[in-house]
């Protein structure tokens, strides 16, 4: 009897010790599901990061050629396989790669990938998305290497290019969270209208003084309307209501729908645009109107 | 044997033919256009804000012209017709049956959006308005081809 209790007497201060972490390490892992939800929403409002996944095939598992000048490039596989995917990546060493374009061996990542906006998200929500890439099904998948005829295109063209034209931004410490601010963050720097709707000449600079006023022939070659609010040729004439709607569903106030990249990212590959908040939606075209009307005929 | 004036003729009436059927082609697009992108365009338009504004007469009578050109699309897709900027998928001529039941359940999804507003019900007005647009997109996804796009390898 004596013993029972000289041992329990013992374990006391262990069973003090599980009882006084265990709401902590609830709380951590409350916390972590907060972050990968959080995170879960930036890959929605950045429309599901569709371009790195073949449209029907294996998701988020990169391959997808996208034109550049002189050549093709494929996108890359971002779910955590160890081997062909960022599994074995740091997380530090993933905001390098996204906000500097450059790989953890040192090598160039070409601005496609849109390094230089993403580099003004807030350090938070670029830890959430992290978080949340890492909980994608890892699938092991290559992607094919550059394509083009240009000798040191990535060594050497890639590094000139971001020193002459590249425009990386400075992180906020926080991200805005309402407003046209939050609008401008969101268009600029995670959902990337520019990317598209910002016409870009022959060696892949975007024409700044086109900002948002469309391009004929957009990331993929299609045609990518003005969104600047320009009465005859943009979208001045659509109410903040009729934009957000767009935002959120792919259908124009005619009724019509947007198709190609536009559509595939509302739609997202697991989530996309139309899983962000009407707020959001209607902070982006809060922001859309406030831009300088542009005339540009697109079509 | 012909002689070289048979020759110089028969390249002349042919050249000639293949001008008209293209022009004809082309006459096809912009006539389908007009009616797709400009008149149903305009109409929906004016649907929409009809349901905004909750104004049931209006949605009735809009629905009734959509319905009337619903009834026109099979002629404005004359075979081939994908001159110029057309966006129209070949398919529609190799599936033509399955094409044509898009109009078919776009009139279907405007009665019904009429029928909503006759009795006064804005939730279904909502509810049908949304459905027609979801009638609308079934076709363009499955017939209409994104603006053009540099080459099938980057679909």
């Amino acid at each position: 009897m004596g013993e029972m209790f000289s041992r329990l007497l013992y374990s006391l201060p262990v069973l003090l010790m599980f009882a006084a972490l265990a709401p902590r390490a609830a709380l951590s892992q409350e916390g972590r599901k907060e972050l990968v939800e959080k995170g879960q929403y930036i890959f929605a409002v950045a429309g599901g990061c569709a371009c790195h996944t073949v449209p029907k095939g294996t998701p988020h598992a990169g391959g997808r050629a996208f034109p550049i000048p002189f050549g093709t490039v494929y996108a890359t596989n971002i779910t955590p396989d160890r081997e062909t995917g960022l599994g074995s990546w740091s997380d530090q060493e993933i905001i390098k790669a996204m906000t500097a374009g450059i790989r953890p061996n040192g090598e160039w990542i070409l601005p496609i990938m849109p390094h230089e906006a993403y580099s003004g998200i807030a350090e938070a929500d670029l830890r959430a998305l992290i978080a949340y890439l890492r909980t994608l099904k890892p699938v092991r998948k290559e992607s094919p290497r550059l394509k083009t005829w240009v000798p040191f295109y990535r060594a050497l063209f890639t590094p000139l290019w971001l020193k002459l034209f590249g425009r990386h931004s400075t992180s906020p410490a926080k991200a805005p969270s309402s407003g046209v601010e939050r609008g401008r963050y969101l268009v600029d720097h995670i959902s990337l209208c520019g990317d598209c709707h910002t016409i870009r000449n022959v060696i892949g600079v975007p024409q700044r003084r086109l900002y948002l006023a469309g391009s004929r022939a957009g990331l993929l070659g299609e045609e990518s309307p003005n969104i600047t609010p320009d009465n005859e040729t943009g979208i001045g004439k659509w109410s903040r209501d009729e934009i957000a709607h767009l935002t959120l569903t792919g259908f124009k106030p005619n009724l019509d729908n947007v198709q190609g990249l536009m559509e595939e990212v509302i739609e997202g590959v697991s989530v996309g645009y139309k899983h962000m908040t009407r707020q959001d939606a209607l902070a982006i075209a809060d922001y859309l109107k406030s831009v300088r009307p542009i005339v540009n005929k697109t079509n | 044997m012909m002689t070289k004036r048979n020759w110089s003729v028969t390249v002349i009436l042919v050249a000639g033919c293949l001008i008209v059927v293209g022009a004809a082609a082309q006459d096809a697009v912009v006539q389908r256009r007009r009616q797709m992108e400009s008149n149903n365009s305009l109409v929906a338009e004016a649907l929409n804000k009809a349901v905004k504004e909750k104004n049931f007469v209006e949605i009735e009578d809009k629905c009734k012209v959509i319905q009337e050109n619903m009834n026109q699309v099979p002629d404005l897709f004359p075979r081939g017709s994908l001159a110029g900027n057309s966006r129209a998928k070949p398919e529609i001529w190799a599936r033509w049956s399955e094409f044509t039941k898009h109009p078919a359940n776009v009139t279907k999804a405007a009665q019904e959006l009429a029928a909503a507003a006759k009795a006064g019900d804005a939730a279904l007005v909502e509810d049908k308005f949304k459905a027609l647009g979801d009638a609308c997109k079934a076709c363009h996804n499955s017939f209409r081809a994104p603006k053009p796009m540099v080459s099938e390898e980057f679909r």
